[in-house]
């Protein structure tokens, strides 16, 4: 296994502004990392840029120590050693599925009992073992993405991009997918990337988040730490429920804020605002806490969620067991803070 | 942002190629023609056959005729396109093939079954006793004739024109019009034209444009007749003075291309306004019910049918039948000696099929491997470049025929240079000009192929380690092969059908099966004409037949008269 890096890259797509801007990133062996972003935040672009689609205006991408897209240098898609798990699977409607999941071992000459053993195992890991003589076609959404797999697993390829693979299934069918997904990356151990707008696919999947805005890389880290300790206000409003609050925290030195400071905050201080992010899971019904008028209240099914209104103006979303009128006073306290 | 070329993914030399051979078959012969053109001006020709009293008759007759065809083609197509599209009258399929067969019949066999049917020797009139006296002239061989026939021959395309039209309509402003109180006549009045109105006047615009490079109809009409427009003119002028007028007649060709290319024009701004489709969804207007005038309407639809497809054509076959000129037939006379003669014995028929077939063949072969690799790398290139090289190819099937016949008789009527051999009166200039004027008609079943291919198939046979021959082979071709057969039949088609610019470039034992029908009637010898006309008619029912087998595997718009 090879892990990528990407230094400095920036695409333009005509004179409009560029579409990857200055993009560096570090991705290690093995790594499974989720390139999350809004649609049209570059995240696409960057993705097919390590494939070979697209070529870098600016910047260096390397595969280790081979450099696959540098000024002078290209390694076409074909001679990357990559594979790619497309939006619409692109399976090839004229071949089997067998024909499909084997067709990068024929590419590369492989035919035979080794091609036959080997699709058969790409096929079992995958479950589609009875489906191999079928035509895409008849297969369904969930089969097809499987399918698509198996035929990224079937050449060992060293770094396994995946392009909004969710995208056009159902909701439950997501949540099997999600774990087949991180099984393969169990068993091959290959560096995978992963492009998504939706962050709980990329919270839960993935080792590594990137959060990309307007062709920027914004923040990148383990899952928790971005959603924990997000490094601004870009990053806080893209990952996560919650609200910014103006607070007069007074010297802190640590960016981490405890219940007792956000609570003396609220009291009143005078002092330099600052702002500070408070998820919602955060807010608890506490007897001695501050008080908050209700302005909203709807019923999620697991619990209902609030829109509270404090005193000072501040608005804070919370999450409540049982139903609150509108207009209701309730007390809460705020569990903890992160200064941005 | 997914149309941004990759280095490597295709041979560095396979974009000026194809780009070399675009301005070599679409660029040079209209070139050769405005040079042309430019020079007779500047020596001063023009002077006489701009004032030539005859050269404004024949404009003259080129726009009358023209107008009143389109005038013609206009409301046929109109009935058509509304009732078929908006009504709930049956046997819409048949309806709407049997409308479209005078389009893919070659205009000088539909004059001759036009012939065939009125005039005084018509079999079918004689066979019923309806036939005018003996001596009086033909009707058909007049200006109104020539308009009748040219709006018979291209009702079609007002017709295709305004069914994509109206089938755009948002289908939902209409069910809310109707919720609002209109009644069907006043939705059709509010709604559908002013909505479907680009569409109508783009099919009017094509139905003009074609009236005016058409040759075949005013060929067979006008000719006996002495009537003029500008295509017969200019061939009869070509025919009686030979090569020394080439600068005149370069000078008229402009004239006929300047003509075409105003209704062209009037077609892009017209279909440039027809942006209503992302407005409202667009589906099937289940709109209107004819209720007790349904027979009615049906019968109406049937009788025009009747009128101009069936009476021409079984004219045509009851001619074909005929034994010897002036023999009435009947079941008793009736004769397949007519057939006999023109496959068997006449070595001059026997030629042209064999010309007409292999120019046909070669010609969709030769462009299949011109057109598939330009419709990929149009799809991966796109932008600028793209669109010029599309607008290109569409000159010289924009050019009426006899437009490129003259810009090609103008290349090549001095020997080539270098290596000093003249292809002028033999077939390969035929075949030439065939490749440069259908290159459009072969690209366009390819290049909607190529749109409604994903290009993650093509992407994801790239990783997995094909490069681009392989992928050619194993993705592209077995993908757009259905489309391929598509436009191979489609120009076969077109060329086997093709009159105009082989009339200006055969030669002895170069003449094609269009030029055979033509010289035959003009020799008098009509049941031979017929023969061979109706062996054609045959042949074009056979291969639409075969792309409407093809159509369930084509993608939308691979087809031209399909929805």
């Amino acid at each position: 296994m090879a892990g990528v890096s990407i230094e400095n890259v920036t695409k333009r797509f005509g004179a409009d502004q560029p579409a990857v801007t200055g993009f560096s990133l570090s991705i290690e062996p093995g790594a499974f990392l989720a390139l999350l972003g809004p649609s049209g935040c570059g995240k696409t672009t960057l993705l097919r840029m390590l494939a070979g689609f697209e070529t870098p205006d600016e910047g260096v991408i390397r595969l280790g120590d081979r450099v696959l897209a540098g000024p002078g240098q290209f390694v076409p898609p074909e001679a990357r050693n990559m594979a790619m798990v497309f939006q619409s699977y692109a399976l090839w409607p004229h071949m089997s599925v067998a024909g499909n999941v084997g067709y990068p071992l024929k590419v590369r000459g492989i035919a035979g009992a080794a091609y036959r053993d080997r699709v058969g195992r790409a096929l079992d890991a995958v479950k589609m073992t009875d489906f191999a003589s079928r035509n895409p076609a008849e297969l369904s959404g969930g089969q097809r993405q499987r399918v698509a797999l198996a035929r990224c697993l079937v050449a060992s390829p060293e770094v396994i991009l995946l392009d909004e693979p969710l995208a056009n299934l159902d909701r439950h069918l997501r949540a099997s997918m999600e774990e087949t997904f991180r099984e393969f990356h169990q068993r091959t151990g290959a560096t995978m990337i992963y492009v998504t707008h939706d962050q709980s696919e990329a919270m839960a999947l993935a080792d590594t988040v990137a959060v990309m805005s307007a062709g920027r890389l914004l923040q990148a880290g383990a899952p928790h730490e971005i959603y924990r300790r997000p490094d601004n206000r870009a990053v806080a409003a893209l990952i996560g429920a919650g609200d910014v609050l103006s607070l007069p925290v007074g010297d802190v030195a640590s960016r981490e804020l405890d219940g007792a400071a956000i609570a003396a905050a609220l009291g009143g201080r005078e002092g330099p605002l600052a702002d500070v992010l408070v998820r919602p899971e955060d807010v608890l019904p506490d007897a001695g806490g501050a008080e908050f008028a209700v302005e909203d209240c709807v019923f999620k099914g697991e619990r209902y969620a609030l829109v509270l209104r404090h005193g000072t103006g501040a608005r804070l979303q919370a999450f409540s067991p049982e139903r609150h009128a509108p207009g209701a006073t309730v007390r809460c306290s705020i569990l903890r803070g992160w200064r941005l | 942002m997914r149309s941004r070329p990759t280095r490597g993914s295709h041979p560095a030399w396979l974009p000026p190629l194809l780009l070399c051979l675009v301005a070599l078959f679409c660029v040079l012969p209209a070139g050769r023609l405005l040079l042309g053109a430019a020079r007779a001006l500047a020596d001063g020709g023009a002077g006489t056959i701009l004032t030539d009293a005859a050269t404004w008759r024949a404009v003259r007759n080129t726009l009358t005729t023209s107008l009143a065809g389109m005038a013609i083609s206009l409301v046929l197509g109109g009935v058509f396109a509304l009732t078929l599209v908006l009504s709930d009258a049956r046997g819409k399929l048949a309806f709407g093939f049997a409308f479209m067969l005078p389009l893919m019949i070659p205009p000088q066999v539909t004059a001759l079954a036009w012939i065939q049917l009125t005039g005084p020797s018509s079999p079918l009139l004689n066979a019923l006793g309806l036939a005018p006296p003996m001596g009086s002239p033909q009707p058909l061989y007049s200006l109104s004739g020539i308009a009748l026939l040219l709006g018979v021959q291209h009702a079609p395309l007002v017709f295709l024109t305004m069914r994509a039209s109206l089938a755009a309509l948002p289908a939902d402003g209409v069910e809310a019009a109707r919720l609002s109180g209109a009644s069907p006549f006043r939705v059709l009045a509010d709604i559908v034209l002013p909505l479907a109105l680009p569409g109508i006047i783009a099919g009017a615009a094509i139905a003009f444009v074609s009236g005016v490079g058409n040759f075949g109809i005013p060929a067979m009409l006008g000719i006996p007749a002495s009537i003029f427009v500008l295509p017969t003119f200019i061939y009869s002028r070509l025919a009686s003075f030979g090569t020394g007028m080439l600068g005149d007649m370069a000078m008229l060709s402009v004239l006929v291309a300047l003509i075409a290319f105003a209704g062209i024009l009037v077609q892009q701004l017209a279909m440039r306004r027809r942006d209503y489709r992302t407005i409202g969804l667009s589906g099937p207007l289940a709109g209107f019910r004819l209720g007790r005038f349904r027979p009615a309407v049906e019968t109406a639809l049937a009788a025009i049918i009747l009128v101009i497809l069936v009476a021409p054509l079984t004219a045509l076959v009851a001619t074909s039948l005929v034994p010897a000129y002036g023999v009435k037939l009947s079941a008793a006379t009736a004769s397949l000696a007519a057939y006999r003669e023109i496959l068997f014995v006449q070595s001059v028929t026997i030629t042209a099929f064999r010309n007409s077939f292999f120019l046909a063949t070669t010609a969709a072969l030769a462009l299949l491997a011109i057109t598939v690799p330009l419709a990929w790398w149009l799809r991966q290139r796109r932008g600028a470049i793209a669109i010029a090289v599309e607008t290109m190819i569409e000159i010289p099937y924009a050019l009426p025929g006899i437009v490129l016949a003259v810009a090609f008789i103008l290349l090549f009527a001095a020997p080539l240079p270098f290596v000093k051999i003249s292809i002028y009166a033999t077939i390969w200039i035929i075949l030439l000009a065939y490749i440069s004027s259908f290159m459009a008609v072969s690209l366009k079943p390819l290049a909607s192929a190529f749109s409604q291919t994903d290009p993650a198939l093509e992407e994801a046979a790239s990783l997995a380690g094909a490069g681009f021959w392989r992928r050619m082979r194993d993705i592209v071709l077995p993908m757009i092969a259905p489309a391929a057969g598509a436009s191979a039949i489609m120009v076969f088609l077109f060329a086997v059908n093709e009159l105009t610019i082989s009339a200006l470039l055969w030669s002895a034992g170069t003449q094609t099966l269009g030029v055979a029908v033509f010289n035959l009637d003009d020799g008098g010898a009509a049941s031979l004409a017929a023969a061979l006309s109706v062996l054609i008619v045959g042949m074009v029912f056979v291969l639409m037949i075969a792309l409407e087998l093809l159509a369930g595997r084509l993608p939308r718009g691979a087809i031209p008269w399909r929805a």
